[in-house]
């Protein structure tokens, strides 16, 4: 096993060469209890450029004692110059290659280098690339602006005419340079950190924007992608309710009319009562329909405002509505699939938002009610 | 050989002389005067004119039986006169079985060969100067081991008792458990100069009478000088000689052999061993214990637990070479850099790693066997600390590898037939060698060749895959799982074709007249 | 022996469905269930031509039918489509171990080995290599089960609508692609129809095989487009080895590709191994030889060096396989046995008149 375990690669491009940086586990710092007392960085780095991929892969073995051993990549970063001038000669080597399996989260680094995303130590998983991947996941379960796309994923939907992709990016918080040093995550509150930001826009396979978080989070709606999500309503009376989202769903369903297409969303959402901040009645049953309500309001907002994006300033039709016309109305989308990238940014789109909430945690009512009596 | 055959040959031709100290001279001479030979002379008749003598193996013959029968007989030993209708050895024979109600059998014979035969296995010998015949009276009677508990086999919940060294005892012990007139035996001497009583016992009404005529066959045509354990007959009659799988059943347990004997099976049993052959056998027989059918039917699902025991056992060790060598990418990424960890520093490849350590426990496994008993402690000192604990601490095993290979000696011990583990054992080395070549494409073609050969055995003309392949569902009720027994009505099909059903027991259900 | 049937449906499974979902797209399953269909009617020939003469082997009838030379021909024209199929398959696995096992072992390392057990169970003959097989079929069933039920969470039920978009005319062109590859393959087994113990039965068993064969394929086309979609599929070399690869249940549960990788040698052993027996017996009996035996070591070497040769290189497998081929593969899966049956049935007729 004297291999080089690669877990997270990085794409850059530098003159015409691609930069790949590749993050190397060093075994006997990252793995359990051997790691040595002295306490030497648990990943290391490999960089080197070279006019296509696998030869900057073959090129890092002049630096590396191993072999780079690439079937437990966890994240692939790209660039965000490189997504915005297009993936497609990117990705073919990772889909072709025997040893990348498919199970891997591909990411833009957004505002930096790739390269740079893979230098940052991290806290709680020793192993940044494992760490990233394991964030990634749980943001998509708890809160929900992110979403973790496999390669075969975002192959699939930029091939296909009705879809384009979206990727999430990957932003660094804090000086860069410090986030290299093992000092780094010495601290209780690291220097530098790397967080996960909101999702990129591609059209095609090209980057031409950022969803910001709640457009982010309204995207994930009208996917019906969201397993777990947290959203506050402003309450007349001032004050906040926060409601949390356990399950979510979405039915887009298209419509012709007149040979024009029509887009309707409903979006099912079922949730629980998660925090009280404001005078409230819980008790009463029409609180509850009017809390329904606004979170209806809210979400069918958080859901707008994605649509408004992408529709009049991305012109990228990530909702994959372009696949629902073709699901249900084959024939006509055989009509619309030409112009489809510019169509898609006229086509009226409706949502309809089912708020439902179901209980309201450990207590009924808030203590607050009871404060505000005496 | 020749020496062997000229002397039986010699002896069969020649008949007791008349005269008494012609053929104690004989006897003394053919056997060398050896000093457990007893020859004692006698005089009898009136006056003490007539001498006799009897004849007798010292440690072979009972000696209480020996004085219950000359008891009687001497006391009215002077009786025995010419003239008084004591002449002829008919007269003198009928006489003795008269006096003599006390010892088993007595017969007559005329030739020496017959006589040493039965002095070497027991018998007592009574010669009477002025007879050509001698008289043989059963005395047999040795120091045997007696019925002691099992070593080998051993169960929790059953019968204690194992077959012993004497063959007398063993199927005594068969007989006590199965009453039925139908348990019939057969025995056959085999081996020029051990001469070892051999016994085929069955079932005559349930056993396959075509696999009973071919195991007479087969152990008719055993022309060996010696057999000095069932091994050898096994060796001898098995269908297939160059296979590392037992096509025959060897067990201790006389209730196993009676279970074996039920099912239609035939037992061989061997005069001089405990072991005990029942043929034929089927692969999946070495997956249950007896216990499986003492216990509740449910526990009977431990035998789908000991095929994983005996794929483990085959497999460990070649599967974690073909993964930490060729296939990474099937680990999850956690584990697999654990495993990275505990190989850093490691100088070997897996499959050096894994064939040393496999090596070292198949050494220490035999020591174990061999070794003074008093001895066995510190080489499990030895075996454990140092080759466990210092090799990882020396850095030269990873600890992954110790847990697979204890894995594979643990698991290996599971059959409730030894005799199983016995070919995992050697196969394990050549997936592993597989493996270490191909992968887990190595293993598949070391696994495909194993099966097909397991195919192709046969036991006594039963496809030893069989019930699976060929395949056979009411067979498979005590294969993999074990029913309830009233759910087990038929015998194992391709066993015995005949009386095919076993019981009739209905379902139990609580009676009428439950409280 | 009926199991045997079973087998041979199954080794398509890895180049199946990437191969009906190219012209077929989201409505390849479809085609895949009309191609069942259509494999049924050729076994349905195939029982009669075996029913007409038990004990005779294809060879052996062709002869009896065409007479001497000409049946000679025709059953060395059988002969010659078993030993291009058999040379595709052992090149499948040297393909497959080199692309996604062990890229640096030469396809000579990887055939040795497989040809050397493949002539095992051939010297051990035919009995007992349907016992393995019936040994076998469980163990690939249940697998195969896991591996289906494993994938549902990745399932998404959009991939395959819209139904029925190419129409008919899309099914029509996809399906003669599995009628070829593997329906019409099932000739060989008219090599071994005359040693079933039970003739009855085979008749039955052949049908039900393959029905049962056809309705896992379908499944699996179907589940390989529910995951990975069509351009999945389709840009695949192998399909069904990356479907295996999705499985990640509870992140524990994962990376069993291997599962996916033993189905189809087992299935692909057992391919072989009855094309191997097809030609060596068939040769036996052009030949006139007692026992077939000799033959074996000649044809495994032959093979060895026939399995890298048969193509140059793998889009040639794919390519020639698509669509010519199926043509080729019913002209001597479906058009031979159907010109015995009907030369067989004029003789009789003749022979009736006269």
């Amino acid at each position: 096993m004297e291999l080089a375990i690669v877990v997270g690669i990085g794409i850059d491009k530098k003159e015409n060469e691609y930069v790949v940086s590749s993050q190397v586990v060093i075994p006997s710092e990252a793995g359990g209890q051997k790691a040595s007392p002295i306490g030497y960085a648990p990943t290391t780095k490999f960089v080197a450029s070279a006019p296509t991929i696998i030869e900057a892969f073959r090129k890092m073995t002049t630096i590396s004692p191993r072999r780079m051993y690439t079937s437990h990549v966890r994240i692939l970063v790209i660039g965000e110059e490189v997504a915005e001038e297009g993936l497609q000669d990117v990705l073919d080597y990772f889909y072709r290659d025997r040893t990348f399996r498919l199970d891997f989260y591909v990411v833009i680094a957004r505002k930096t280098k790739a390269e740079n995303i893979l230098s940052i130590f991290t806290k709680l998983e020793k192993i940044p690339s494992v760490s990233l991947f394991t964030s990634l996941a749980t943001s998509e379960k708890t809160y929900s602006n992110a979403r973790g796309v496999h390669l075969d994923e975002l192959i699939n939907t930029m091939v296909s005419p009705g879809k384009n992709p979206v990727l999430t990016g990957l932003t660094i918080i804090g000086d860069e340079t410090q986030g290299e040093t093992k000092d780094n995550i010495q601290r209780i509150t690291p220097h530098t950190r790397l967080k996960i930001s909101t999702l990129g826009v591609l059209k095609k396979d090209k980057l031409v924007g950022w969803l910001s978080d709640k457009e982010s989070r309204g995207f994930n709606f009208i996917t019906g992608q969201v397993m777990g999500s947290v959203g506050d309503v402003v309450l007349p009376s001032g004050g906040k309710v926060a409601v949390e989202a356990f399950r979510s769903e979405a039915h887009m369903k298209s419509r012709i009319r007149r040979g024009e297409p029509e887009m309707e969303i409903k979006i099912l959402t079922e949730g629980d009562i998660a925090e009280v901040d404001g005078s409230i009645d819980l008790m009463e049953q029409k609180n509850i329909q009017m809390l329904e309500n606004l979170l209806e309001q809210r979400i069918k907002h958080l859901a707008e405002s994605a649509i408004e994006k992408g529709q009049t300033k991305l012109k990228s039709d990530i909702f994959g509505f372009g696949e629902v016309i073709h699901r249900q109305h084959p024939k006509i989308w055989n009509k619309l699939q030409k112009n489809w990238a510019e169509d898609f940014v006229d086509v009226p789109v409706r949502i309809k938002v089912d708020a439902k909430l179901r209980r309201t945690g450990k207590v009924l009512d808030s203590f607050i009610e009871e404060l505000n009596k005496k | 050989m020749d020496y062997i055959k000229k002397n039986k040959n010699e002896s069969q031709k020649e008949t007791i002389a008349i005269h008494l100290h012609e053929n104690i001279e004989k006897v003394k001479q053919t056997l060398g005067n050896s000093t457990d030979l007893i020859i004692s002379e006698l005089r009898i008749g009136e006056n003490g004119t007539k001498k006799a003598a009897i004849i007798y193996t010292d440690g072979l013959v009972d000696t209480k039986t020996i004085h219950n029968f000359m008891e009687p007989f001497m006391i009215r030993a002077r009786e025995i006169e010419p003239g008084k209708g004591m002449d002829t050895p008919q007269e003198i024979l009928r006489f003795m079985e008269d006096m003599t109600v006390t010892v088993g059998s007595i017969k007559e014979i005329t030739d020496f060969s017959s006589l040493f035969k039965s002095v070497l296995s027991g018998d007592t010998v009574f010669l009477l100067d002025g007879l050509d015949r001698g008289i043989v009276a059963s005395t047999r009677g040795w120091e045997d081991r007696g019925v002691s508990e099992t070593s080998i086999e051993s169960v929790v919940r059953g019968p204690r008792e194992s077959f012993t060294e004497t063959l007398r005892t063993n199927t005594s012990l068969i007989r006590r458990r199965i009453k039925d007139p139908h348990l019939w035996m057969e025995t056959i001497q085999i081996g020029q100069v051990t001469q070892t009583d051999v016994s085929i016992m069955y079932i005559k009404g349930i056993v396959n009478d075509k696999v009973l005529k071919e195991v007479r066959e087969r152990l008719n045509r055993i022309n060996i000088d010696g057999i000095l354990e069932s091994g050898n007959i096994e060796e001898m009659i098995q269908d297939e000689t160059f296979t590392p799988f037992p096509t025959m059943y060897n067990t201790e347990r006389p209730d196993v052999a009676s279970a074996g004997l039920m099912e239609g099976r035939v037992a061989i049993i061997v005069d001089g061993t405990p072991i005990v052959l029942l043929v034929p056998v089927v692969f999946t027989q070495f997956f249950q214990a007896s216990e499986d059918y003492y216990n509740r039917s449910d526990f009977g699902a431990m035998r789908a637990l000991r095929v994983v025991a005996f794929l483990l056992s085959l497999l460990a060790p070649s599967f974690y070479i073909a993964v930490t060598t060729f296939h990474q990418e099937m680990l999850p990424t956690s584990l697999l850099i654990n495993l990275a960890t505990q190989r850093e520093g490691v100088p070997f490849p897996a499959f050096i790693e894994a064939m040393f350590m496999e090596f070292t426990f198949e050494i220490l496994r035999e020591a174990g066997i061999r070794m003074p008993r008093m001895i066995g402690p510190a080489i499990s000192i030895v075996g454990a600390l140092v080759i466990g604990e210092a090799a990882v601490q020396a850095g030269l095993v990873t600890p992954a590898m110790i847990i697979v290979v204890s894995i594979t000696a643990i698991s290996n011990f599971v059959f409730p037939a030894i005799a199983m583990s016995i070919p995992i054992r050697f196969l394990r080395f050549g997936l592993m060698g597989a493996a270490a070549a191909y992968g887990i494409y190595g293993i598949f073609i070391g696994l495909v060749a194993i099966y097909l050969h397991l195919c192709s055995l046969r036991s006594f003309g039963v496809p030893y895959m069989s019930p699976m392949a060929p395949f056979n569902l009411s067979d498979q009720k005590d294969t993999l799982f074990r029913f309830p027994l009233w759910a087990m009505r038929t015998r194992p099909r391709l066993i015995s074709q005949k009386n095919k059903v076993r019981e009739q027991t209905q379902n139990p259900e609580p009676g009428e007249n439950r409280p | 022996m009926i199991l045997v049937i079973f087998y041979i449906m199954g080794s398509a499974i890895l180049f199946i469905p990437g191969k009906l979902s190219a012209p077929g797209k989201q409505d390849s399953w479809i085609s895949a269930l009309v191609a069942t269909g259509v494999g049924l009617l050729i076994v349905l020939i195939y029982n009669v031509i075996g029913r007409r003469n038990p004990g005779m082997t294809i060879v052996e009838y062709s002869e009896h039918v065409l007479g001497k030379w000409f049946g000679k021909i025709v059953a060395l024209v059988f002969l010659i489509f078993f030993l291009i199929l058999i040379a595709l398959d052992l090149r499948d696995i040297g393909d497959f171990l080199s692309t996604q096992a062990m890229p640096d072992t030469p396809i000579q390392a990887v055939l040795i080995p497989f040809l050397c057990v493949v002539m095992i169970g051939m010297r051990y003959g035919l009995e007992v290599y349907t016992r393995f097989a019936e040994l076998f079929f469980p163990v690939v069933l249940l697998l195969w089960f896991i591996l289906l039920i494993s994938l549902y969470p990745e399932m998404k039920f959009e991939h395959i609508q819209p139904i029925f978009e190419h129409g008919f005319k899309g099914i029509a062109i996809t399906a003669p692609v599995m009628v070829g590859f593997p329906m019409s393959e099932l000739v060989a087994l008219l090599m071994i129809y005359p040693y079933v113990n039970q003739k009855k039965s085979a008749a039955k068993g052949f049908l039900v095989g393959t029905l049962i064969g056809g309705i896992m394929l379908t499944l699996l086309t179907l589940v390989c487009i529910l995951v990975l979609g069509v351009f999945g599929t389709v840009s695949s070399t192998y399909p069904s080895y990356l479907l295996a690869q999705k499985i990640n249940i509870g992140d524990f549960f994962q990376r069993v590709e291997a599962l996916m990788a033993i189905i189809w040698f087992f299935t692909l052993f057992t391919r072989v191994s009855i094309f191997f027996y097809a030609i060596v017996l068939g040769l036996a009996q052009v030949m006139k030889l007692q026992d077939y035996r000799p033959l074996i070591l000649p044809l495994g070497l032959f093979l060895l060096s026939f399995g890298q040769t048969v193509s140059p290189n793998i889009i040639h497998v794919i390519g020639a396989t698509k669509n010519e081929w199926a043509m080729y593969q019913m002209t001597c899966g479906v058009f031979f046995p159907l010109l015995l049956l009907g030369a067989d049935t004029l003789r009789q007729n003749r022979g009736r008149k006269l």
